[in-house]
């Protein structure tokens, strides 16, 4: 539950001297207006509402993503926005989970979104490099020695 | 004679000589790590086409950054840190897979040891082996 510990506002204070403060209020993290009828209204920087709304998102996509997965033959199609995690199995897929996990609980702890963001990049650019069997095939099997010293690119 | 503002004469031996350049405490910097850079066989044929690909300064910038500084960040282009099994070190002593964003649509990946014994050298130097190139679009 969102928690906004400043002063209440009221309609009117938009209006009045009081209007610089509500502004300040807000860009602190959040200000609270109650209009006329009593509705609660909240301002928030929009960083913030980005990051509440991201984390929001990738959670619920995450619950979706496992219940699928949990499920036998679960089709790509069904983990939604997850969609690429197809390509890897069990383990990685265990792997990925608890980073988001790590993730999602300082996103949600600082409003930023950006630990979340790393965190599915990263894992939905591995997730592309496996997908062309020439590269997966290097990719996941063992190394071997048939490289070739190149030098700098030249014209 | 009147000394003109502009010009200076040479000081008088023992005086304070601000711009004086001063020896660097411990002697000369280490060399800096130079990374012999290889290509999987199979990408061989890619890596001749990457200038012409990505753009010959493109190119040269990622080959310098693999030389000089395969650990770190590069200052143009982005990289991370694979993930999964399969990122892991395929030879004793190398690093995780790193994958690389070349700018111009290029994806590079690769793994890199600065201690490597192998080869026809035997002291250790740095190894940079580049396993995939990937010049499609994503």
């Amino acid at each position: 539950m969102c928690e906004i510990t400043s002063e209440v506002f009221q309609a009117s204070d938009l209006a009045g001297a009081k209007r610089r403060e509500f502004l300040g209020a807000a860009r602190e993290g959040g200000a609270l207006l109650r209009d006329t009828d009593g509705f609660a209204l909240t301002m928030i920087p929009l960083a913030q509402l980005e990051a509440i709304t991201e984390v929001a998102r990738t959670a619920v996509a995450a619950l979706l993503a496992m219940a699928a997965l949990g499920r036998e033959s679960a089709r790509p199609a069904e983990l939604g926005p997850l969609a690429w995690l197809a390509v890897f199995d069990d383990d990685d897929r265990a792997e990925f989970f608890g980073e988001l996990r790590d993730a999602l609980a300082v996103a949600e702890a600082t409003r930023d979104a950006a630990p979340v963001e790393t965190c599915l990049r990263e894992w939905r650019t591995t997730a592309a490099a496996l997908a062309g069997p020439q590269r997966r095939a290097i990719l996941t099997g063992p190394g071997d020695d048939d490289y070739a010293e190149v030098p700098r690119p030249q014209e | 004679m009147p000394r003109s503002p502009g010009r200076r004469s040479d000081p008088v031996p023992g005086a304070y000589r601000p711009h004086v350049a001063a020896r660097r405490p411990g002697g000369p910097p280490a060399a800096r790590p130079v990374f012999r850079v290889l290509v999987h066989r199979q990408y061989l044929g890619l890596w001749n086409e990457l200038p012409g690909r990505v753009g010959l300064a493109n190119a040269q910038q990622f080959w310098d950054h693999v030389a000089m500084t395969p650990g770190r960040p590069p200052q143009v282009g982005t990289s991370s840190v694979m993930k999964g099994k399969h990122a892991a070190p395929k030879w004793p002593g190398y690093s995780k897979t790193i994958h690389y964003e070349i700018t111009g649509a290029g994806r590079i990946d690769y793994q890199f040891n600065p201690a490597a014994a192998e080869g026809a050298r035997g002291d250790p130097h740095g190894v940079v082996k580049i396993l995939t190139i990937d010049l499609g679009s994503h």
